[in-house]
């Protein structure tokens, strides 16, 4: 019988430290490191989200500050999700977090009425600005200097996974909001609620009395 | 080997040139475009709801499950689109325009009107685009009331006429809702005579 040589033996204590500088050291790193990103990253909104807000408040000029910025992606949501797998909440909070795939928000304000374009200019600029990006408008309106506009990318394909881009300007306060979510969940969540049922149920008797 | 390059040249330029037509046309052809709207001045109402083709469709099947009525409704269609203008100073001529351009355009296009109410507080058009007898492949309503609020709608897709009353109810289209009394018969009711200008 051959005694093991001493190549393979340096070989096994190699892939050992190996496995040992991996598990202790890189990792740890690693996770240090994803973290920091996540932090980092929930500080600030995309770069569509931004394009948005930039054409009302370019670089936050004509007297508008941030009051907040946020944003949530798919890591901390997805820790959220497993974290409620233990903890006891309500079904809501799991169904939201559930349908939830990416949110970010920005809010900003103003003190006084400051200059801003026409409503009707920002409407076309938001629609330029975003056309470029791959969106399209879905809803737009507009009453006296209030403005909403809501742009959902051009390939919606699925049900399960539909972006929106929401702008809400009034005269001083400015919120641009990006949320990325399973629609069927949220919809189902939506039903959920008292007030839906409350309004689903004033739109029957609305219907009936109208035939 | 000799390579057929001249040939396959010939097939990739052949193919390109079969391609183009189908290429260039984009719009169907029940859809219609209004073209830019200007809100008012003075902060009056505007809105613009454009919905197309997949968001229809998942929205028919996300109502299937509470509202079959409205999941029927929405097969087949392929894309609404709802203005409301509210009317100043500013925008009641240019709009005026705009939409008297717009039913000259359905006019020429072979649209045809099935109500046409002209009076003192209320312009309504309503207009059909059929495919053979029993098909309506476009619905445009057009509404001045009052001087003060201008509505357009365009509706694309496959269109049953008897769920033409239906569709306004469930979309709020006043006009679309007493169509049901002249639907499938494609009667036009006017109560004020057209001028030779309506005629051209």
């Amino acid at each position: 019988m051959n005694p093991p040589t001493p190549r393979s033996r340096t070989s096994r204590w190699q892939r050992f430290w190996i496995a040992v500088l991996v598990v202790f050291v890189l990792g740890p790193v690693l996770l240090a490191g994803a973290i920091t990103l996540t932090v980092l990253n929930a500080l600030y909104v995309g770069s569509d989200t931004a394009a948005l807000r930039e054409v009302v408040a370019p670089s936050l000029a004509q007297g508008w500050h941030k009051e907040a910025e946020g944003h949530v992606g798919w890591f901390p949501l997805a820790l959220a999700r497993m974290a409620v797998r233990f903890a006891p909440v309500d079904p809501e909070v799991r169904l939201a977090l559930s349908a939830l795939r990416n949110a970010e928000v920005s809010v900003h304000a103003r003190h006084a009425d400051g200059p801003s374009a026409g409503r009707g200019t920002l409407l076309s600029d938001a629609d330029r600005v975003m056309e470029a990006r791959g969106w399209e408008r879905l809803v737009g309106a507009v009453e006296h200097r209030d403005l909403v506009l809501v742009y959902v990318p051009k390939n919606v394909s699925s049900a399960h996974d539909i972006e929106a881009c929401v702008l809400v300007l009034e005269p001083r306060h400015l919120v641009v909001a990006s949320v990325r979510a399973d629609l069927e969940l949220l919809l189902e969540l939506a039903r959920r609620r008292p007030e839906w049922q409350e309004g689903h149920r004033r739109l029957q008797v609305a219907a009936r009395a109208d035939r | 080997m000799r390579t057929p390059f001249r040939t396959v040249t010939g097939v990739a330029l052949l193919c390109a040139a079969l391609a183009f037509p189908a290429i260039a046309e984009t719009a169907p052809a029940g859809a219609i475009d209004f073209g830019k709207l200007t809100p008012a001045a003075d902060g009056g109402q505007f809105v613009e709801v454009n919905i197309k083709g997949n968001l229809l469709n998942m929205a028919a099947r996300l109502a299937a499950k509470e509202e079959p009525e409205i999941a029927d409704l929405l097969k087949g269609i392929q894309s609404i689109r709802v203005n409301v203008v509210g009317l100043d100073e500013g925008n009641r001529a240019e709009t005026q325009a705009r939409i008297k351009a717009v039913r000259g355009e359905l006019d020429v296009k072979g649209w045809e009107r099935v109500v046409s109410v002209s009076e003192k507080d209320q312009d309504v058009g309503i207009y059909l685009k059929t495919r053979g007898q029993d098909a309506v492949e476009g619905l445009v309503v057009t509404v001045i009331e009052n001087g003060k609020q201008a509505v357009l709608v365009n509706i694309v897709g496959d269109i049953r006429p008897e769920k033409l009353a239906d569709l306004g109810e469930k979309l709020g289209i006043e006009p679309l809702k007493n169509l049901h009394q002249t639907s499938g018969k494609h009667t036009e009711k006017s109560r004020k005579p057209e001028t030779s200008e309506d005629k051209k």
